[in-house]
């Protein structure tokens, strides 16, 4: 009966796979906790504040209509980007997540005879990606925990088709500003394309966003990724999407299903487009959380990587184990080891209460030791 | 600014086509038959559960294995849960085999005609396809020496609306070396299915959709059962967060209520086999429908191109696929009842 991994592909076995962040009924069946209530997951960088209201209004309207087929066109929100961001709607794609655009990306130019080029603490699905494709990943040493571009476009060989660059970049909280973004461009060879990741950016007051679309209107070997899952509060429904010219969106069109975003997603991301003055609110609680939790860390005499996304590296000491004690004080974050970075955690900002709660744990976890380190 | 460099794309890319999916079209007063939805919406329990969903857990990450459904879907059929893998629509399954079970260069199976995804889904990867022509009557003789890595039996076929022979299908899956992928996308609407085949067999998986008979096409829903190493195999290569939070919630308060889904089923069959008779009264040959759909072939006189674009003039939507093998019938979707009045009132006299 079990002659069976015969017939799966035989690299399959290999592949490593994505560790999210913990889901808070996981996280109370460990702990023997029947009521997940009281749980704080500041795991995987969602947004505190939800969904906005209009987002949430637009799916309950919806939910009469879920037994037709979405638009596989996604007619309604590519013409509202293009509006929205300047660029033409041929050169809009929407992914279930920028998830599925990374992976799709590689579905497009990746295989065993190419490469990709990252920055060693980069966000990790781009190297767990290039193993489904069975394609060698370069490793970039980062400088202060930013991306060194120089170094990056140095790196870059005849056989590499994409350099990743998250901006800001995951779990750093760090980012690369406009003028080296231009300076990087200018160096990247023809047969290279840029993925800029910009799962973070409206987090940031639009004037410090670079102006990468710039990129996408000149043509250029360039895909930025956007997504409704931070900013937008809407993780929950999977829905990203990728900013290119035209040719790329195109490539990306053919290796797609015909139906991969679900009509409850177009609903809310429509209307939480539409809704600038909640990105501002959200904007306004992350900014506010980050001043409040790095100047309780200084207090406390951590050292943690200044961020201008909604979380934050710290350093710890024993990663893993600090994580294991906050989370029996009932606090989700996250361990980065597998990001190289075992003394540190990486921690959600979340509402004004979820991170005074965070700070209490984090300060009995470490005046007390508890964790051995 | 830059010219355009084919080269640097994989080779197997440049010359893909999407799938060409059925219209959309906004016009209004369309009756859309054309896409083998359910015209009934989904169990009340169904709509609850949305509503519960998109105010707490919107923001969260979904569940990336899909826990609580796939041990709803394993309860309902009698397996364990790692025997069940949850889909972004049955066509994420689809697509998924053509990466875990073919290699490069490896042989992708399926009959023609069927679904039209099958091809398309192969030439995303680098692979070939060897479809096995049915024959006039839609059945299938499988040539001699026939291998491929993965083929998808279409039971009940579409757009032919037919079953296999059961037996005939078992004794495919003990015979044929590779995986065998059994499309389920319309059982619900048949007399007998294949699920069993899932558990029997190593080399077996059984796919199903949410989308048809249980009103749920647009959350995007489906899931496979079969061997554990080849649902283990599907789990290592999906998308982190395949299924998003909304539909897993829905997905399970539907499969919970059997009762509201079979009574639509129920009446979907009984107003398929009217409209069946009454196209035969007009002339066509209608086919023993298994699904939520009707394959016909208009009378003599009547080609089914002039019928499709005759039926379009006159705001109703069906599906006609041209071709060799397909283009003298029509599909029509079975919608309500007065929609497949409307349908019958607006065909060519
Ligand atoms: C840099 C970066 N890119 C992409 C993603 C994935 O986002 P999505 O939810 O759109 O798939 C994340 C999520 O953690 C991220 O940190
Ligand atoms: C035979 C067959 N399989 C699968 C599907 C797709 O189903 P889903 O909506 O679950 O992706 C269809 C839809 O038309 C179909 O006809």
């Amino acid at each position: 009966m079990n002659q069976l991994n015969q017939i799966a592909k035989t690299w399959v076995g290999g592949l490593g796979m994505y560790q999210p962040g913990k889901p808070i009924e996981e996280v109370a069946r460990e702990l023997g906790l029947g009521d997940p209530a009281g749980i704080i997951k500041l795991a995987s960088n969602e947004n505190a504040l939800g969904p906005s209201p209009h987002a949430i209004e637009a799916m309950r309207a919806a939910a009469g209509a879920m037994h037709i087929y979405p638009d596989g066109d996604n007619f309604q929100l590519r013409q509202a980007l293009a509006a929205k961001l300047h660029v033409g709607a041929n050169q809009v794609f929407v992914g279930h997540g920028s998830n599925e655009i990374i992976q799709l990306l590689g579905h497009v130019f990746l295989d065993e005879t190419t490469n990709i080029v990252v920055s060693e603490h980069a966000f990790i699905v781009y190297q767990l990606v290039a193993a489904l494709y069975r394609t060698p990943v370069i490793h970039v040493p980062m400088r202060d925990f930013r991306h060194d571009l120089s170094a990056m476009a140095k790196a870059i060989t005849p056989q590499t088709r994409l350099v990743f660059i998250a901006n800001p970049n995951n779990p750093t909280g760090t980012m690369v500003d406009g003028r080296e973004l231009d300076a990087f461009m200018k160096d990247v060879p023809a047969h290279t394309a840029v993925v800029l990741d910009e799962a973070y950016i409206e987090l940031l007051p639009p004037e410090r966003q670079p102006d990468t679309l710039r990129y996408v209107r000149e043509n250029r070997n360039v895909f930025v990724l956007r997504t409704f899952s931070k900013t937008y509060g809407l993780a929950g429904l999977r829905i990203g999407y990728a900013l290119a010219p035209a040719e790329g969106v195109n490539l990306l069109h053919r290796v797609r299903q015909p139906f991969n975003i679900n009509a409850m997603a177009q609903a809310a991301a429509l209307a939480a487009l539409a809704d600038d003055e909640f990105v501002e609110q959200t904007r306004t609680i992350i900014a506010d959380g980050l001043r409040e939790v790095c100047a309780a860390l200084d207090v406390m005499g951590l050292t943690y990587v200044p961020s201008v996304a909604n979380f934050i590296l710290v350093k710890v000491g024993n990663g893993r184990k600090v994580f294991e004690a906050l989370q029996r004080r009932k606090v989700i974050a996250r361990p980065v080891d597998v990001y190289q970075l075992p003394e540190y955690i990486r921690i959600t900002i979340g509402t004004p209460e979820e991170n005074r709660a965070m700070l209490a744990a984090l300060r009995a976890v470490m005046a007390g030791r508890e964790c051995g380190v | 600014m830059s010219t355009p460099r084919d080269d640097l794309i994989c080779r197997h890319v440049r010359s893909l086509h999407g799938y060409v999916p059925g219209e959309q079209p906004r016009i209004p007063g369309l009756i859309k038959l054309n896409t083998n939805e359910n015209p009934y919406p989904p169990s009340p329990a169904v709509l609850r559960a949305i509503a519960g969903t998109v105010e707490a857990q919107a923001r969260l990450y979904p569940d990336p294995v899909s826990l609580a459904l796939r041990t709803r879907i394993a309860a309902l059929h009698g397996v364990s849960v790692d025997q069940v893998f949850a889909a972004n629509g049955s066509d994420e399954v689809l697509a998924l085999c053509t990466r875990a079970f073919v290699e490069d260069q490896g042989v992708i199976g399926c009959f023609d005609p069927s679904y039209s995804l099958y091809p398309i889904l192969a030439g995303i990867r680098p692979a070939r396809v060897e479809t096995v022509p049915l024959t006039a009557d839609y059945g299938w003789n499988m040539p001699e020496g026939y291998r491929a890595a993965l083929f998808y039996l279409t039971n009940p076929n579409a757009p032919t609306s037919l079953q296999f022979p059961k037996e005939k299908i078992r004794a495919f899956c003990a015979a044929f070396p590779g995986v065998v992928l059994i499309d389920e996308a319309y059982a619900d609407f048949a007399p007998w299915n294949c699920m069993d085949l899932a558990s029997a067999f190593p080399n077996v998986l059984v796919s199903r959709s949410l989308s048809k008979s249980y009103s749920l096409a647009g959350l995007r829903a489906g899931y496979v059962v079969g061997a554990k190493p080849l649902i283990d195999a599907l789990f290592t290569i999906k998308d982190s967060y395949n299924v998003n939070a909304v539909t897993q919630a829905a997905a399970l308060a539907a499969i919970d209520d059997q009762a509201h889904m079979k009574a639509n089923c129920a009446r979907i069959i009984a107003t398929r086999e009217r409209i069946a008779t009454a196209l035969r009264q007009r002339g066509y040959t209608v086919y023993a429908s298994a699904t939520n759909f009707l394959w016909a072939r208009p009378p003599a006189g009547h080609a089914a191109d002039a019928v499709f674009r005759h039926l379009r003039e006159h705001k109703v939507l069906i599906r006609y696929f041209p071709g060799e093998k397909t283009g003298d019938c029509i599909r029509v979707t079975i919608g309500t009842d007065e929609q497949m009045d409307a349908f019958l009132a607006a065909l060519p006299a």
